[in-house]
């Protein structure tokens, strides 16, 4: 069963695919479709607090990539022979490129769709490739722009503050797991395995904090002090299990009596 | 300087787990086939779409954790079928606006309601949403007769990627070997530091790397990732080590990192006799013990 925020979010995230979607017929633009693809491509991580982050990202990586597909589809459209050599490097940096930073990434992708989409629809629009950087950079453009409107404006940042509140909440709550299981069993390798689970499972909410002001924007102070200590009782869990060559299991109880005072505060 | 090789001073630093490194040699792999699928076989006029379908199934394949090859082809069969779904849907409605709106809508909803159980489960069903809309400007099937050759399509490109999964070497120990160079380098540095840590997030991040791909690597390799747990925990403690030792220390890390990443046994200590006869320093049997693993899964 999804949490509350994921569910809002789904349904604020089908209304912003029928806002785009709108927009882009009524509108009736060449290649509008990619204020579409924008769209989705930016509520891509569902997060409210990742898809800022993307967009932030999106505009810059893909003016970077557009303008190097202009120029490699200016270079194939004299020499066309060359096009399996060039798709074989764009394939294999974007390969590389996949589980990088999404602001590197989106420059070998946009590359790399822009490419596709061209050979895809080749026989079906008139393609020139000035004229499609500028219809790309602009469905890219107006893709955020509706995207940072309906959410600044619409959506407003009461599900924000929910998400991050909740993230929190699990964080701790496997935490909590995490500790129990290191107290069942008390060795070396089963510190380190809970300490790598711990960091792992603290991956999101650090995501979060790091963009928080952007998103929230001064507002949810008492949400965002919330998962700053749970990220603090998660370092302070971390330098227990591993930072010391043997692990006091009085501290680590004192700490899972800390996180489950917190838990049920909550 | 080999991109095979399990350390490479320049993409290291882009790739410090081998993990990107996989992903664009099993992309250029698939890419080749795709080419020799186009050159030979009959293809559509446009197959761009077929090619990147499968690319994609051969890369999320991948990037899914999964402990055996059956598990990929699973993951990659899934993916096809899902694009290639969700291609067809969108190319049936576009001629009717109205239709192809509420479609959206509802199918957005219902993909999103339905999959996503939490954000980190989200890249995949957004794919499968945006992928059909790639066509729309042009050459979607909208007819079922087109539709069935798509299919058809789908199939020939996407026994590629299935070619592709079925004999591309396994770089799991590549993976493992590089995060363990990870942890070793990072301790070779913080040699004498009283302030290093284990819960550093690179080594943090290295032992977690290591963690998830032993299901997919034989005992040896848990017997080694104990052996490095054990040496880190004893590497925690303090060890007070003299500037001759920790520049003997140092060597031995190094020179282990150098081994690794030859693929070649270490044999500074194989000799017990000698190594008993040696100046020790603290933690020298969790560095013996690490040393007997590590050579052991070469074997």
């Amino acid at each position: 069963m999804p949490s509350i925020a994921l569910r809002t979010r789904i349904n604020q995230i089908t209304i912003l695919v029928g806002v785009a979607f709108l927009f882009y017929q009524i509108t009736n633009w060449e290649q509008g479709i990619w204020i579409l693809i924008s769209t989705f491509m930016l509520v891509g991580p569902i997060s409210t607090f990742l898809g800022y982050e993307k967009a932030k990202d999106r505009f810059l990586g893909t003016s970077v990539g557009v303008l190097i597909a202009f120029c490699i589809e200016y270079y194939l459209y004299w020499m066309p022979s060359q096009l399996p050599v060039i798709v074989f490097i764009i394939a294999v940096i974007s390969g590389f490129m996949m589980t990088r930073p999404y602001k590197y990434f989106i420059i070998i992708i946009t590359t790399m769709t822009c490419l596709g989409y061209t050979y895809m629809n080749m026989p079906y629009t008139s393609f020139a490739p000035v004229s499609f950087v500028v219809y790309r950079l602009l469905g890219v453009f107006v893709g955020v722009l509706l995207f940072l409107v309906v959410q600044n404006f619409w959506f407003g940042t009461g599900n924000a503050k929910l998400e991050l509140l909740e993230t929190s909440c699990g964080t701790l709550s496997k935490l909590r797991t995490t500790l129990q299981q290191y107290l069942v069993d008390q060795t070396v390798m089963t510190a380190y395995n809970c300490a790598t689970d711990i960091f792992s499972n603290s991956k999101d909410l650090n995501n979060y904090v790091r963009t928080a002001d952007f998103v929230l924007g001064g507002d949810g102070q008492a949400e965002l002090r919330h998962a700053r200590q749970v990220i603090k009782l998660n370092n302070s869990a971390l330098k227990l299990l591993v930072d010391t060559p043997t692990v006091s299991a009085e501290q680590i109880e004192k700490l899972l009596h800390i996180v489950d005072l917190k838990l049920e505060r909550q | 300087m080999s991109v095979f090789t399990i350390r490479n001073k320049f993409l290291d630093i882009y790739d410090p787990f081998w993990l990107c490194r996989v992903l664009a040699l099993k992309s250029g792999t698939v890419v080749i086939l795709l080419f020799l699928c186009n050159t030979f076989l009959s293809v559509p006029q446009s197959p761009a779409l077929y090619m990147m379908t499968t690319l994609v199934g051969v890369s999320v394949s991948e990037l899914t954790p999964s402990t055996s090859r059956w598990n990929k082809f699973g993951t990659f069969l899934s993916v096809i079928i899902l694009l290639s779904m969700g291609s067809i849907f969108y190319g049936l409605l576009s001629y009717f606006k109205i239709s192809l709106f509420l479609f959206l809508m509802v199918f957005t909803y219902t993909v999103l309601r339905f999959t996503v159980k939490s954000t980190a489960a989200a890249p995949l069903p957004i794919l499968v949403l945006t992928w059909g809309l790639l066509q729309l400007e042009g050459g979607g099937a909208t007819n079922f007769t087109a539709v069935a050759n798509n299919l058809l399509y789908y199939f020939e490109f996407g026994l590629m990627g299935v070619i592709t999964i079925a004999f591309f070497p396994d770089f799991t120990p590549h993976v493992f070997k590089s995060a363990f160079i990870r942890v070793l380098e990072s301790n070779a540095r913080h040699v004498g530091d009283p302030n290093y840590r284990s819960s550093n997030p690179g080594v943090l991040a290295a032992l977690y790397i290591m963690r998830t791909k032993l299901g997919q690597l034989p005992e040896t390799y848990k017997n080694l990732y104990e052996s490095i747990v054990t040496f880190q925990a004893e590497y925690m403690r303090p060890h007070h080590l003299t500037p001759d030792e920790q520049t003997q220390a140092k060597y031995i890390l190094n020179e282990l990192v150098q081994a690794v990443s030859n693929m070649s046994r270490f044999s500074d200590w194989q000799n017990p006799v000698q190594a008993e006869s040696e100046p020790e320093f603290p933690m020298r049997s969790a560095l013996r013990r690490l040393i007997k693993s590590y050579n052991q899964c070469l074997a």
